[in-house]
């Protein structure tokens, strides 16, 4: 399964691509920064799932990247990994598109199990949106 | 042969006839001259002695009047009499006497004189060296003593003489006078016309004795002037006949007096025309006719018997009619008229014949004018006597009476005869004597000669006469009479005095107004009157005294005294006579002419009144509703006889005091009251003006004149129509006020009200005012207006500050906004920062310390690249945190100052935006900037944000900061850039790059902001400040906003708030004049503003009992929500700022206040620490309803 990391921080593009690498199955295909870089390797590389920072560089949203996959590549896969663990902020992403939400510092264990699972054909829900 | 016989012997005797004539003629003259001459002798004589007598008189008086008054005149008098004396004595000595007798009398005279004048010498020596007395006594023994009577003998002696002398002298003068005027009647028929003019003139002015004896003198003057003329003319007739016969003829001729010749026989052998004209008829009638057919009938035989005696007599020449001198000869004219004539006749022998001439003279109109002047003289005679005024002639010489009238007698009381032995100083009182330089201007020169004088009737009584005095001349000019005219004038002096006192009084009262017009002390009103009246009637002592009100006793003030002591103090009424009260208390004026003597009064009260000085007293009552009120009186020390002018003038006196002194009192009392209102309107500082009806200003006060912008109150007019003039007037909302709505003609209307705002306008000088005015009606009792009184209060200051207020408080909330602004941008930076850089570090970190801890769980060996990667992300959070903390906190500037932190500060600028950076520090003062963290802080943040300035806008490549600190006590921060610049209206607009910050950084630090900026031509911000004064405080009070963020955002949160900025926040929300509370991070109200705790006192609870400081005002807003629903919308709004979910909050809010109704507006804002501040401040709604100061806040709790 190919994956895509779009997260502005490149620390964290490294230690969770790292962490990703030893899941069998996954592929982490290309990091991207902004909206447009994100964009672009989605176009080239067609990723199967990407995972998504909520603040990019250049003043990008994740929101932005979400919207696009969700209007040009419905079937991708996005989950959401953020340092945001506002409420607000999950519900809002879950509510447009993303499968799942999960908090970059305390969460990023089940981000990679919910990364695996997928990779592994288990079916895993997607997260409850909240209204 | 016969006949030419006779006509020689005719003109031999004619020839003769002339002769004679002449030679009588020139005889006649030389004896007059004789004559003349020794009248003019005793005429000198007689003078002479006159004056000796008149001298020594004046002398006698002089030493007597010495003697009895010892007066220095009479010295002088003396000694220039004594001095005249000798001289006429000596001019005695060179008089000529007539005969042994007359020069032996003189002798006998001047000896007397001089005797006497010794004696008189004598007399005064002793008194000059001893004194009167002595004099006095060496008068009666004089051993010497020359009796007056005997001088006064001896003169009328030589009088005697002289006047013998005089007469007979006379007598003879007389003779040859009219022997004169006989001969000079043939040759002076002209001097008929003078006469006849003299006649004339006698009739004109026969009313007058003294001008007709001038007159007769004058024409026996001239009578003997004219004999002289026609002498000396005869004798030249006598020389040129004597040559040619036909010149005789020619003056026979032309003779004025007829000429008539007859031979023996008394027939008429020649006639000349005058004598034809005389006798109206011809020469040759006349011719041929006997001489007495020319006389009437009855005479011609006596008269041809007398002319034929005469002719016997062989007498030379006499004149006809006889020897008797005045007789006269009546002649016949042709036409049968009789008519006097004054005729002469010679005989003469011509040849043996017999000749007669007759020289005559018409004389009717002499013989008229001499009737004429008798009766005048009879008429004069008669008017002296029988005049009702008082006459006397004096003789010059003597200056005795010669003649005095019966008007004359009885008014002195004297006789004629006793007059006539008398002189005019015997009549007059001894003050008025004869002035003899006076008699003698009026002698010598005619001089009028008027005096009003005293004389003293036989009866001693004294009669005031005016004297009119003239002189009667000789032909000569001598004056031979004066003549006294007398006058009794002692009414009109009695009605002059009368008027005089009159006067006098008049004048007193006048003087008296004068004086006391002006007084306003009674005392001094009573006093000044006492000393004018006690100068005026010359009275001991006067004085006003006030009734004691007991019954008993009267207190005298001040009074006017002359020699006598005051008699200031309490007096009993009985003391001074038991009738005197009841006198007084019935109002009558008590008059006491002679205490001593005063049968009505004890010998207790005399001596009482002996005490006090009192001859003689009045006391006038005064009489207030019938009561004693008080006293007037004057004081004579010595008895006196009060006249009824006099006790009148202090009954008017005493009356005009009393008047004064009501009116002082009335004066005092109003300008007391007037007083009281000045200083009352003098002490309010608004303008207050009072008007009458009319709108004319009758009081002002200075506020009134400042208010209206004058300079002084004379500059004010008191018409208010000059004001329409002056003054242009608005309303509040800008509308011009015409003048009928201005405050005065609304108050006259009876309109009232009060802050009412007009803004005045001056057109002269454009300057411009606000005025809040309160008007009303002055009304009477039954409601009409009287006036009104206008108050106006500039209320223009007032305005200022309150715009001034507003525009401070517009700028402390832009700057709490911009500030917020700024915070919220450094808040959100470092945010960034934590949240990219830090969070994102640690999660990386967290996520290959997990993966290590996985591979090692496993066995794997693979960990270190993750340990390196865990160890380089820990170091760059690290990095991370500093420059978080830095950027919070430069820690640098407080562990090494601010040159090192400005080093760093460059070489990291330059690092991260390669720009070159450098930094120049200059000055010997830069040690002191340690001392001052504030002002280190303040630089370190200006160069901070300066250098981000130029990193954002400015595309600069290099820029330099320069520090500089010298003994000026200032520092500057000058960072230039070589940059872009900005465009002018950046720089207007410090808000924008912020420099906002900086500019109030440096107003807070007491300092100047300086920006060059000009497009393309790079940037220059420079900022001075002073080293000293920039503590926070001082700073703060200045510029309470900007201090108040700044300094906040200096200090972390941790530090008090209120600890650091208690009292300059509190001082900057006292002058806001909205409510205004600080709440801390918890709601809880830890100060509020002078306007909070105004309101709440205002509104019953000035202890702000619920409502101050300690008090969660979350909790107040939640109390009121059951009265007020809109404070729950109130309470939810702080607690999303208090909870930092909003940085303000504003509501507004209707209220219904006691005072007041109308909207406010609620803003809370966060300050720092999560303070926050919570304004109340009266709005305008957008639908005009206003809302006046004062709700909300605190208050509106209970």
């Amino acid at each position: 399964m190919k994956v895509l990391l779009v997260d502005d921080s490149a620390s964290v593009r490294a230690s969770f691509g790292d962490m990703l690498d030893a899941v069998p199955g996954v592929d982490v295909i290309g990091h991207a920064e902004d909206v447009a870089g994100a964009v672009s390797l989605i176009e080239q590389c067609k990723p199967d799932l990407i995972v998504l920072d909520v603040e990019l560089r250049h003043g990008g949203h994740g929101l932005q990247v979400l919207n696009w996959v969700m209007h040009t590549r419905p079937e991708l896969s996005v989950i959401v990994l953020s340092n945001f663990t506002w409420h607000a902020m999950r519900s809002k992403l879950l509510a447009a598109g993303a499968m799942a939400y999960f908090d970059k510092a305390d969460e990023f264990f089940q981000a990679r199990d919910w990364i695996a699972a997928r990779a592994a054909g288990t079916p895993v829900h997607a997260q409850v949106r909240e209204f | 042969m016969t006949s030419r016989s006779v006509l020689v012997g005719m003109m031999v005797a004619m020839l003769g006839g002339v002769a004679a004539l002449i030679g009588l003629g020139l005889h006649s003259s030389h004896q007059l001259r004789d004559d003349m001459a020794d009248l003019d002798h005793v005429r000198d004589a007689s003078a002479k002695v006159r004056s000796v007598s008149a001298a020594l008189l004046d002398v006698v008086t002089s030493q007597r009047g010495y003697l009895l008054t010892s007066d220095g005149r009479y010295l002088d008098r003396y000694r220039h009499g004594t001095q005249r004396l000798d001289q006429q004595l000596d001019a005695l000595s060179a008089a000529v006497a007539l005969s042994p007798d007359e020069s032996d009398a003189m002798q006998a005279f001047k000896t007397l004189t001089e005797k006497k004048r010794q004696e008189l010498d004598r007399s005064i020596a002793v008194a000059e060296a001893q004194g009167l007395a002595p004099a006095m006594t060496a008068i009666g023994s004089d051993k010497d003593h020359v009796p007056l009577d005997d001088i006064r003998e001896s003169l009328e002696r030589v009088d005697g003489l002289i006047a013998a002398s005089q007469a007979r002298r006379q007598a003879d003068r007389s003779a040859s006078v009219q022997r004169q005027e006989r001969t000079l009647l043939a040759l002076t028929a002209g001097l008929a016309v003078l006469c006849a003019a003299l006649f004339v003139m006698f009739r004109r002015q026969a009313a007058l004795h003294a001008r007709l004896l001038s007159a007769e003198s004058a024409l026996r003057d001239q009578l003997e002037q004219r004999m002289v003329e026609r002498t000396a003319e005869l004798r030249a007739t006598a020389e040129r006949l004597a040559v040619s016969e036909s010149r005789l003829r020619g003056i026979f001729d032309c003779a004025s007096d007829g000429i008539l010749t007859t031979d023996a026989a008394q027939v008429i052998v020649e006639a000349n025309p005058a004598a034809a004209r005389m006798f109206r008829c011809s020469v040759a009638d006349l011719i041929g006719l006997p001489l007495d057919r020319l006389i009437p009938a009855p005479h011609r035989a006596m008269h041809r018997q007398q002319v034929e005696a005469f002719g016997a007599s062989g007498a030379g020449s006499r004149p006809m009619g006889g020897r008797a001198p005045g007789r006269v000869v009546t002649a016949l004219r042709a036409d049968g008229e009789e008519f006097p004539i004054d005729a002469s006749i010679s005989c003469s022998e011509v040849s043996g014949r017999r000749l007669y001439t007759v020289i005559h003279r018409d004389i009717t109109d002499q013989r008229r004018a001499v009737a004429a002047l008798r009766s005048s003289e009879q008429l004069l005679a008669a008017t002296f006597s029988a005049s009702g005024i008082p006459m006397a002639q004096m003789d010059p010489a003597t200056t005795r009476f010669v003649a005095v009238n019966d008007a004359l007698c009885r008014l002195s009381g004297y006789t004629s005869s006793e007059l006539l032995t008398m002189g005019p100083d015997d009549l007059n009182h001894p003050d008025d004597r004869l002035d003899a330089e006076k008699v003698g201007a009026l002698l010598r020169d005619g001089a009028p000669y008027r005096e009003h004088k005293r004389i003293v009737r036989k009866d001693g009584a004294v009669v005031w006469v005016q004297v009119s005095g003239s002189v009667v001349r000789d032909a000569d000019g001598r004056a031979v009479r004066l003549v006294g005219l007398l006058q009794d004038i002692t009414d009109q002096r009695e009605a002059e005095r009368t008027l005089r006192a009159s006067e006098a009084r008049l004048g007193f009262l006048v003087r008296l107004n004068d004086r006391l017009r002006d007084l306003q002390d009674p005392q001094t009103i009573a006093y000044e009157a006492a000393c004018l009246l006690g100068e005026f009637v010359a009275a001991e002592r006067v004085g006003y005294s006030e009734d004691g009100g007991d019954g008993q006793t009267i207190t005298v003030a001040r009074n006017y005294t002359r020699d006598v002591p005051g008699i200031e103090g309490h007096y009993r009424y009985d003391d001074y006579g038991r009738q005197l009260l009841s006198d007084l208390r019935a109002g009558h004026t008590v008059v006491r002419p002679d205490i001593p003597q005063d049968p009505t009064l004890s010998e207790d009260e005399k001596a009482a009144h002996a005490k006090l000085q009192l001859g003689a007293t009045v006391n006038v009552p005064l009489l207030r509703d019938a009561e004693l009120d008080a006293v007037f009186f004057v004081h004579s020390a010595a008895p006196r006889q009060w006249t009824a002018a006099e006790v009148s003038l202090i009954e008017d006196v005493a009356l005009r005091i009393r008047a004064d002194i009501s009116r002082a009192r009335a004066q005092a009392a109003t300008s007391a009251a007037r007083a009281k209102l000045e200083a009352a309107l003098g002490s309010m500082s608004d303008s207050v003006m009072l008007s009458d009806p009319e709108g004319r200003f009758v009081e002002f006060n200075d506020a009134f004149v400042s208010f209206h912008r004058f300079g002084t109150r004379a500059e004010c007019s008191s018409a208010l129509a000059r004001y329409a003039d002056l003054f242009d007037v608005w309303a509040a909302d800008g509308s011009p006020v015409p003048f009928e709505q201005w405050a005065v003609p609304r108050a006259l209307r009876g309109e009232a009200a009060s802050s009412v705002e007009y803004r005045l306008r001056r057109r002269d000088s454009d300057q411009s005012w606000v005025g809040s005015f309160s008007f009303a009606p002055i009304r009477a009792e039954d409601g009409r207006i009287l006036g009104a009184v206008v108050t106006g209060r500039d209320v223009t200051e007032l305005k200022n500050t309150q715009e001034q207020l507003a525009r401070s408080h517009a700028t402390l909330q832009h700057l709490f906004a911009n500030l917020q602004g700024a915070q919220e941008d450094e808040r959100k930076r470092i945010a960034r920062e934590l949240h990219d850089d830090l969070q994102q570090s640690l999660a990386a970190i967290r996520m290959d310390a997990v993966a290590a801890g996985e591979r090692m769980a496993k066995g794997r060996r693979d960990i270190e690249p993750l340990l390196a990667r865990i160890d380089r992300l820990s170091g760059a959070a690290i990095d991370s945190t500093r420059r978080i903390v830095n950027d919070l906190r430069p820690e640098m500037l407080e562990e090494l100052g601010l040159v090192p932190a400005l080093e760093a500060m460059c070489a990291e600028f330059a690092q991260t935006w390669s720009i070159d950076c450098r930094l120049e520090v200059s000055g010997a003062e830069m040690p002191k900037l340690r001392d001052s963290p504030v002002l280190s802080v303040g630089l370190y943040r200006m160069a901070q944000e300066a250098l981000n300035n130029v990193a954002k806008h400015a595309r600069a490549s290099t820029v330099r900061i320069q520090l500089e600190c010298d003994h000026s006590g200032l520092v500057t921060l000058r960072v230039t850039d070589n940059g872009v610049g900005m465009p002018a209206r950046e720089t207007r607009n410090p808000a924008s790059f912020g420099l906002l910050g900086m500019s109030e950084r440096v107003r807070m630090l007491g300092g100047h902001l300086r920006i060059e900026a000009q497009a393309g031509q790079g940037t220059v911000i420079e900022a001075l400040l002073p080293i000293a004064g920039a503590s926070p405080t001082d700073a703060s009070s200045q510029t309470a906003g900007p201090a108040l963020a700044l300094t906040a955002t200096d200090r972390p949160s941790n530090v008090s708030v209120r600890d650091v900025l208690g009292r300059p926040l509190q001082s900057v929300i006292d002058a806001l004049d909205g409510n205004v509370a600080v709440l801390d991070s918890s709601g809880i109200i830890r100060f509020v503003n002078r306007a909070w705790t105004e309101f709440a006192a205002r509104h019953g609870n000035p202890e702000l009992k619920g409502c101050g400081p300690g008090v969660s005002y979350l909790d107040v807003c939640r109390r009121s929500t059951a009265a007020e629903p809109l404070s729950g919308s109130a309470l939810q709004g702080l607690q999303a700022v208090l909870a930092g979910q909003a940085e303000s909050f504003v509501a507004e809010y209707p209220c219904q206040s006691p005072e007041a109704e109308g909207w406010f507006r609620m803003h809370a804002g966060s300050i720092i620490g999560g303070w926050l501040i919570v304004s109340h401040v009266g709005i305008h709604r957008p639908d005009g309803r206003e809302a006046p100061a004062g709700a909300g806040g605190g208050g509106n709790v209970d």
